[in-house]
């Protein structure tokens, strides 16, 4: 039968095919993960539908799939009346590639002695042998950096002195060969692939090799060549998203700063009470309640404005899902606090907290990273004086929150030393106004300034 | 809390030191257990020690036949214990530089004998005791020291080799001597058996000779110095009978009778089942290597090991169990120092990069008896097995004025080269210094070099050298100071 992409939910229609999990050939059950695809919630691993030997791959990694496209065939499987099994929701990263596996200088990280592999050909080794009429004629360094770019040096064009028939494989030949990117690794040559990583399947022909480290020296030998790395996965996902949101939106960006010790001592007596529950409470709780009670004074900015045939249209939301960027190694992601207006403090800090460990580890479900009205970043841990973020269209405005500093503020005529921080709004200008904006950055330091005030608001 | 490293190494021989050098210098936080003394077999009961006699041996018999050259002593006499006292502070100036150097990298040392112990609990460290009362190198208790537990990601075995025996023959230091124990001899013997006539009993026996010991050499196979070029081979034992060096080849030793100090008898069964009985003050016994590794507590962590006692590898040099790996005498193959080292190296390179794998076209060697064998690469038959066509140019000493000089031009220099390419593939040399002249083929070798290449480059005069330039012309029937009657022919170079 085919395999197609099966409607995955949540009103995705197309995903990115991250990795196959079975290659052709394999018997596989029927609800075993086949093949992961990302959507721009999250990465999903689809099961097979029946049980079968996956013949015939017709979609490759990288590619992007549409909900129905015929990804293989499943031979020998039941009747092919089975509708698909639902996608399991899996990890929100994508997973590594299997070339990210080759270990490339730093130490790897072996896993448990049960799972590692075994390293091949054990055995096989005892001295070193003589010459034999296949190696190549090229010197040690040569066969070296060959070697380590995995190239089988009898098919690299030599240029060197004849050795009989044969030419001595020079430097430059091998550099010109990796620059030009004479192909793949012949099968059954004796490269020995990374542990931990499967065999490359069929590696794209015509690739440039990167040069290989060399500790001597530098043996790079011709101007480095830029490398061109494919966008895939999240990446695409936020290179796709940015745009649709800086093309979309007319950004402003609005910044302030304001006096915080209120707030910093409301914290440190917060924190206290967290300990108590086990909750660590950063500043966030607060600036997400704060912000909450601006959006319900200004309804535009918890907003999206929507086009169709009816011409324009705005939608004023009536829940608070406060987005929280969350920095991973594999690019950003946004978890949602759903309707922090009716949750406490303690409840807010400590659905951050699991929700970015979540995102930190690549589990946040598809559920968990979407329906924000409105979203906050914060680059307090990093330092700096405030961003223009882009918003997390079709949000129409997103808050950076910054480091809180000392520093001397004049108060009475006297200069006396301040806590303050800076917070920046950037709003989509077709929805809110200057104007507007500078209120409701008003609103919001109100709250943060004043703990009394963000109190009355309090469930 | 243990101690954490990115690379461990058991042993700190030439194959362990150079590793964990290497290892520091590339960036991984380095340790190394040696639960003896720094430089394993090799500076201290092997290579140094016994050239430092060797070298003093060619002094002594210069001394002899002096008289050849016109120099008159009027009293000689060697000082052996003077001599191994000497010898004893060239091997410690090189093992306290190893120290030194490992230290200057910034490689931690643990004293004792390492024992696996396991795994971490995720399985990412592997965990070695450092039993301080075990000396490594005989498994002899001594006093206990700091017993650490040091885990690493990726561990080295660098343990080494021992010295084999049999069931009916021990080492005991008083009848039967191992090599370690031949070294410290300070009584010259009379008259010594060797028992087995490979390269450590024949190095080691040589000497004896040149103290004027009378040697007698047991071997089991046909040959000495089994699975050396034929030709060479017979240099020296032509040599041995001229000292008068008696050989028992395809004998066998049945038993060594100790009859009091300094007396005891080898019982000697020969092939056709006749049998005889040596007496001399001491046996050696010197009948091959076994792997260490005994004390390693292999089966904890699962290292696998090959019918012989060695640890089986890959061309990487890991062993079964990811992230441990071992070189050098205790993975078998050739026992040589700089075979041990050049694996180290691969090892460690290969952290950083998981295709480095070994990739050596030429291991010389070198045999250091009287006069010294050298070679490397193939042997006319193995070159004919591996699928070349080989052809030989060889050069005696005798036509080398160098060689003239300095006493002693027995031997040649003997290259084989394949017909069709010219391609260097192997060189095996007997005579003067050739230990030393091994290396020019083994670079040649390395870079994809012809014959012809070796004979178009200048060699200076005079020197030995000269007579692998020679070699080389004679590969194409064209040496200058050889008269060569028939010109084989060679190949065509310049097609």
């Amino acid at each position: 039968m085919e395999f197609k992409l099966p409607d995955i939910g949540e009103g995705v229609v197309e995903g990115e095919l991250i990795q196959w999990l079975v290659k052709e050939g394999d018997t596989v059950q029927a609800d075993q993960a086949v093949v992961e695809v990302m959507t721009d919630k999250a990465t999903v691993e689809v099961p097979a539908p029946v049980a079968g030997k996956i013949t015939g791959i017709t979609a490759k990694e990288g590619d992007m799939i549409k909900v129905g496209q015929t990804l293989a065939q499943i031979d020998g499987g039941a009747a092919a009346s089975v509708a698909p099994a639902a996608p399991k929701p899996a990890a929100a990263t994508p997973a590594p590639a299997p070339e990210k596996a080759v270990s490339n200088g730093a130490i790897s990280k072996p896993a448990a002695p049960q799972t590692a592999p075994a390293p091949a050909n054990v055995g096989s080794y005892s001295s070193p042998a003589s010459l034999a009429p296949s190696d190549v004629p090229a010197a040690p360094i040569v066969r070296s950096m060959a070697q380590k770019a995995g190239v089988d040096l009898s098919q690299v064009p030599a240029t060197g002195p004849k050795v009989g028939s044969q030419s001595r494989v020079l430097e430059e030949d091998l550099l010109r060969f990796l620059n030009q990117g004479a192909g793949a690794v012949q099968a059954g040559s004796p490269v020995y692939v990374a542990q931990g990583s499967s065999a490359p399947a069929a590696a794209p022909a015509k690739k440039t090799k990167p040069i290989p480290a060399n500790f001597f020296r530098d043996t790079s030998g011709v101007e480095p060549q830029d490398e061109r790395q494919p966008v895939r996965g999240l990446r695409r996902v936020i290179a796709q998203a940015m745009v649709r949101s800086k093309y979309t939106a007319p950004h402003y960006s609005y910044v302030d700063k304001f006096e915080c010790s209120q707030l910093v001592a409301m914290r440190e007596e917060a924190k206290k009470v967290g300990e108590q529950y086990g909750v660590k409470i950063s500043y966030l709780p607060f600036i997400v309640k704060a912000l909450v009670g601006a959006l319900k004074e200004f309804p535009t900015a918890n907003a999206s404005l929507e086009e169709s045939d009816k011409g324009m249209e705005l939608v004023l939301k009536k829940h608070y899902h406060i987005g929280i960027a969350v920095a991973t190694p594999d690019g950003l992601i946004v978890p949602v606090i759903k309707n922090a207006d009716r949750k406490t403090i303690l409840q807010i800090a400590q659905e951050i907290n699991d929700l970015s460990a979540k995102v930190r580890a690549g589990k946040a479900t598809a559920d968990e990273l979407k329906g924000s009205t409105f979203t906050i970043t914060s680059m307090g841990n990093i330092g700096g004086l405030f961003a223009t973020p882009i918003i997390n269209y079709p949000e129409v405005g997103i808050m950076g929150v910054y480091k809180v500093q000392e520093e001397p503020l004049v108060q009475d005529g006297q200069i006396v030393i301040g806590k303050t921080m800076h917070l920046s709004l950037s709003l989509d200008h077709r929805v809110v106004d200057g104007a507007v904006g500078g209120y409701f950055c008003n609103a919001v330091i109100e709250r943060l300034q004043n703990p009394a005030r963000l109190l009355m608001e309090m469930i | 809390m243990s101690k954490q490293f990115d690379v461990l190494v058991i042993g700190a021989g030439p194959g362990g030191y150079v590793a964990a050098i290497r290892a520091a210098q590339l960036g991984y936080k380095t340790a190394i257990i040696e639960g003896h003394k720094m430089g394993g077999e090799c500076l201290n009961y092997g290579c140094i020690p016994s050239k430092a006699l060797i070298s003093t041996g060619h002094v002594i018999d210069k001394v002899h036949e002096g008289e050849k050259y016109g120099l008159m002593f009027e009293k000689f006499r060697v000082d052996l214990p003077k001599l191994i006292d000497w010898k004893a502070g060239i091997v410690k100036q090189l093992t306290g530089g190893v120290a030194t150097l490992l230290k200057a990298n910034g490689v931690t040392i643990f004293q004792g004998t390492g024992e696996f112990e396991g795994f971490s609990a995720d399985g990412k460290f592997k965990k070695v005791k450092v039993v301080s009362s075990v000396d490594s190198y005989d498994g002899t208790q001594k006093a206990p020291g700091v017993d650490d537990v040091v885990e690493a990601e990726r561990v080295i075995i660098a343990t080494g080799s021992t010295s084999a025996e049999f069931s009916h023959l021990k080492i005991n230091g008083t009848s039967i001597l191992g090599s370690k124990d031949a070294l410290d001899v300070r009584d010259t013997p009379k008259k010594i058996v060797v028992i087995g006539g490979g390269v450590i009993g024949l190095e080691l026996g040589s000497f004896f000779i040149k103290l004027g010991t009378q040697m007698e050499v047991v071997e089991f196979a046909p040959q000495i110095l089994t699975g050396t070029d034929r030709e060479c081979v017979d240099v020296i034992q032509k040599r041995l009978v001229k000292k008068g060096v008696q050989l028992h080849l395809e004998t066998k030793v049945t038993a060594v009778e100790e009859k009091g100090k300094g007396k005891a008898l080898v019982h000697v069964e020969r092939k056709d089942g006749s049998k005889a009985t040596i007496e001399c003050d001491w046996a050696l016994l010197t009948v091959g290597r076994k792997p260490r590794t005994a004390n390693l507590n292999l089966d904890r962590i699962g290292v696998k090991v090959g019918d012989r006692g060695f640890i089986e590898v890959n061309s990487r040099l890991e062993t079964n169990v990811a992230g441990v790996y071992a070189i050098g005498d205790v993975i078998g193959g050739a026992m040589l120092a700089h075979k041990a080292s050049k694996e180290g190296l691969v090892c460690v390179e290969g952290f950083k990069d998981a295709n480095v794998s070994m990739d050596v076209r030429a291991l010389p060697w070198a045999i250091f008896v009287d006069p010294e064998i050298a070679g490397v690469g193939h042997t006319e038959e193995s070159a004919r097995a591996a699928g070349w066509d080989p052809v030989v140019g060889k050069c005696p000493f005798a036509a080398n004025g160098r060689a003239l000089t300095t006493g002693d031009a027995t031997g040649f220099v003997k290259l084989i080269a394949d017909r069709k390419t010219d391609r260097l593939l192997g060189a095996h040399l007997v005579g003067p210094e050739v230990s030393n002249l091994v290396q020019e083929i083994t670079m040649a070798i390395e870079m994809g070099a012809t014959s012809e290449d070796v004979a178009r480059t200048v060699h200076a005069h005079p020197t030995l050298p000269e007579t692998i330039m020679e070699a080389a012309e004679s590969v194409h029937g064209m040496a200058v100071h050889i008269f060569e009657r028939k010109k084989p022919k060679a190949a065509e170079t310049h097609a």
